[in-house]
């Protein structure tokens, strides 16, 4: 079930990728399709009844510490690339003073 | 020596963080240009030190990260194919940096992003372990998209950010497809994914096809074949020159070959006759584009997605003779294209002028840069004895067996001599001429336009363009030894199919190209050819098409199989 929620959010972050107009929407839509994909991988190294992966005494029914791990560096790559893109948006916006992506390949393809 | 591939990808990140201090202290730019140049020859030297272990011993050198072993560690590995890469990677680097040391726009940034750029593709070939495969190819393209966008000029900004929507949304199919792996096997060393992860041990044919596809697709976003090119020709025509030659030389080929390992690794065999269809129609369809086209390095731009379909389509025939042909033509493309950009990117610098309807009768003014343009359009149409010609006649010859992609690839050919004609008259056509309905300029403002106003080109910016052309010479006239090397070194197989590279039957067929190439460039020239180029070049997809197509590609790949079933 938590596989197919997931999924969904994936398919609704491409979606507004694809479909929204609006330059921020567009950033927006690549975040939840992002963040869909990290839930994906803590999916993967979770089990029902497990607890964090600290190594004490007693602790034994773990998850799979390497997802998280890994997920822990997408996630800084997101930021980094949703900062760039932000950066790019306002230079844009300065310049053509639209977000619509349609009237900036219009207004790019009169210079 | 088993520390090489850690060297090479410690040492451009840490001559970047090293510019980045050396700023604070406000010295001169010039300790700066050294720094990058002595960091990217000091690579240099280590990889070439390196030749004895693989080359010629035939080792693998591996690296364990923090001393953690092959399923639990991240390894860097080091074969023959990755040091083919690694070593072109770091000539065309060197290259492009000699090329832009006299430009006076590059500051501290332009190199500190120069050298994080080729660390993200150092560490891209090198790594064994398919999620820092993802890490440098993040790297590299955070790099990339602000080097594109360095000259803040709108259309570079526009070409910037539509690049890292398109690869934004597929680097997140490529990390999607990373999970699905690590769901199936366990695991993410690529050794380890090679061992476990295929059909024949308990993973789902759909399921392998998809995950396959996922990474095939997030990665060959970079790789631009169609229908996930579009971004390309804008992000290599607006960035600065010697970022487009490093773009186009090298990062698309870099990207081309970690699929070509992925696949290899796998075994997806099936994908590969997909590759032979998808390689064709990308030799084709951006060529008729280009001719289109009247922005030189717009042009050029679309001719390396045209020339990755000749490099893709011989990926995808399989055989030991495509697959050095393959490798072969990556190399040339790589110096070739390099060489075009930097002469284009030279006049651009002399004139200020764009426009190849406003560029006439160059040839008097920069000699040097036009001769080496010549040889480098020479090479690109195939035309004996450049290096275009060798490594072209050993893709068509390995495709006897596939009639329709070989027409495609001759079309192509016929298509990149035409639109090559096309960018060679800027420098051999009187400077004087007739004013036709292209312009809106009056007779004679074009000669007026050159003696005043064109500048002089710099020393360091001549002399990349001059030993890059050298080169495609010599390799075109000495192509025994670079075909035994790739197929005997590099590929690991012998190549027992013997082939004569300059029979008179290869020959006619290159002149025969050439001679329709001018009869097509002169259709194009008439008044009826320039109304349809217009109408071509009117015809661009917007972004939002562009990431549409990402997801009808995904959509082929899985379903392709079953299509080719019934």
């Amino acid at each position: 079930m938590e596989f197919y929620l997931t999924f969904l959010l994936f398919l609704i972050g491409i979606w507004g990728i694809i479909s929204k107009e609006n330059l921020i929407k567009k950033i927006i839509g690549l975040n939840i399709a992002d963040s869909a994909v990290v839930l994906f991988f803590i999916l993967i190294g979770h089990r029902y009844g497990s607890t964090a992966p600290i190594m004490e005494k007693g602790i034994k029914n773990v998850v799979d510490p390497l997802p998280q791990a890994l997920m822990l560096t997408a996630i800084v790559i997101g930021i980094c690339l949703t900062a760039l893109a932000l950066a790019l948006v306002l230079k844009m916006y300065k310049e053509y003073q639209t977000l619509n992506i349609s009237q900036i390949e219009k207004l790019a393809e009169d210079e | 020596m088993n520390s090489i591939p850690l060297f090479l990808i410690i040492i451009p990140l840490f001559a970047a963080c090293l510019i980045l201090l050396i700023n604070f202290l406000k010295v001169n730019l010039k300790l700066i240009k050294l720094i990058s140049l002595s960091s990217i020859i000091i690579s240099l030297i280590i990889v070439g030190l390196s030749i004895i272990d693989i080359l010629i011993k035939k080792e693998t050198l591996i690296y364990n990260l923090g001393g953690w072993k092959e399923p639990l560690g991240i390894c860097l590995y080091m074969d023959g194919l990755a040091w083919f890469s690694s070593f072109l990677g770091i000539i065309i680097a060197l290259f492009s940096l000699i090329y832009s040391l006299k430009e006076k726009n590059y500051q501290y940034k332009f190199y500190f992003f120069f050298l994080i750029l080729l660390a993200g593709m150092q560490g891209v070939i090198l790594t064994n372990d398919i999620f820092n495969m993802f890490v440098f190819f993040e790297i590299l393209s955070i790099a990339s998209y602000i080097l594109i966008a360095y000259s803040q000029e709108s259309r570079a900004i526009k070409a910037s950010f539509n690049y890292l929507l398109i690869s934004g949304l597929g680097m997140s199919l490529f990390l999607l497809g990373i999970g699905l792996i690590y769901q199936g096997c366990g695991s993410l060393s690529l050794t380890q994914i090679g061992k476990t992860f295929s059909i024949g041990k308990g993973i789902p044919p759909f399921m392998f096809q998809l995950t396959i596809s996922l990474i095939i697709v997030g990665i060959g976003i970079k790789a631009a074949f169609i229908p996930l090119h579009l971004w390309l020709p804008d992000a290599h025509a607006y960035a600065p020159t010697p970022i487009s030659a490093l773009l186009s030389g090298i990062i698309i080929k870099i990207s081309f070959l970690a699929i070509w390992r992925i696949i290899n690794i796998v075994e997806a065999i099936n994908f590969q006759y997909l590759f032979l269809w998808i390689g064709s129609l990308t030799a084709l369809m951006p060529v008729i584009w280009a001719l289109s086209q009247t922005d030189i390095k717009k042009l050029l731009a679309y001719h390396s997605v045209s020339q990755m379909g000749f490099i893709i389509v011989s990926f995808g025939a399989g055989s030991t003779l495509s697959l050095t042909g393959s490798l072969y033509h990556l190399l040339n493309h790589s110096f070739f294209k390099s060489l075009l950009f930097f002469s284009m990117g030279a006049v651009i610098y002399a004139t200020d002028i764009r426009d190849l309807r406003k560029l006439s009768g160059l040839f008097k003014k920069m000699p040097c840069v036009a001769i080496s343009f010549l040889i480098g359009a020479l090479s690109i149409s195939g035309i004996p004895p450049f290096n275009g010609f060798v490594s072209k006649t050993l893709i068509s010859a390995s495709l006897k067996e596939h009639p329709l992609p070989f027409i495609f690839i001759f079309l192509a050919s016929v298509g990149t001599v035409a639109s090559f004609t096309k960018l060679m008259m800027i420098f051999l056509s009187k400077e004087r001429i007739k004013n036709d309905n292209s312009g809106n300029f009056k007779e004679g403002e074009k000669a007026e336009l050159f003696s005043n106003k064109i500048k002089k080109i710099p020393k360091t910016m001549v002399y990349p363009i001059v030993i890059l052309s050298i080169i495609c010479l010599l390799s075109g006239i000495f192509p025994f030894y670079i075909i035994k090397g790739i197929s005997n070194f590099i590929l690991l197989k012998d190549l027992s199919y013997s082939i004569k590279i300059y029979s008179s039957y290869n020959i006619e067929k290159s002149l025969f190209t050439f001679i329709l190439g001018i009869f097509l460039y002169k259709f194009i020239t008439t008044k009826y050819g320039k109304r349809i180029s217009l109408r071509i070049s009117q015809m661009e997809l917007g972004l939002n098409n562009s990431l549409l197509l990402v997801i009808v590609s995904l959509i082929i790949f899985v379903i392709f199989d079953n299509i080719v079933k019934y």
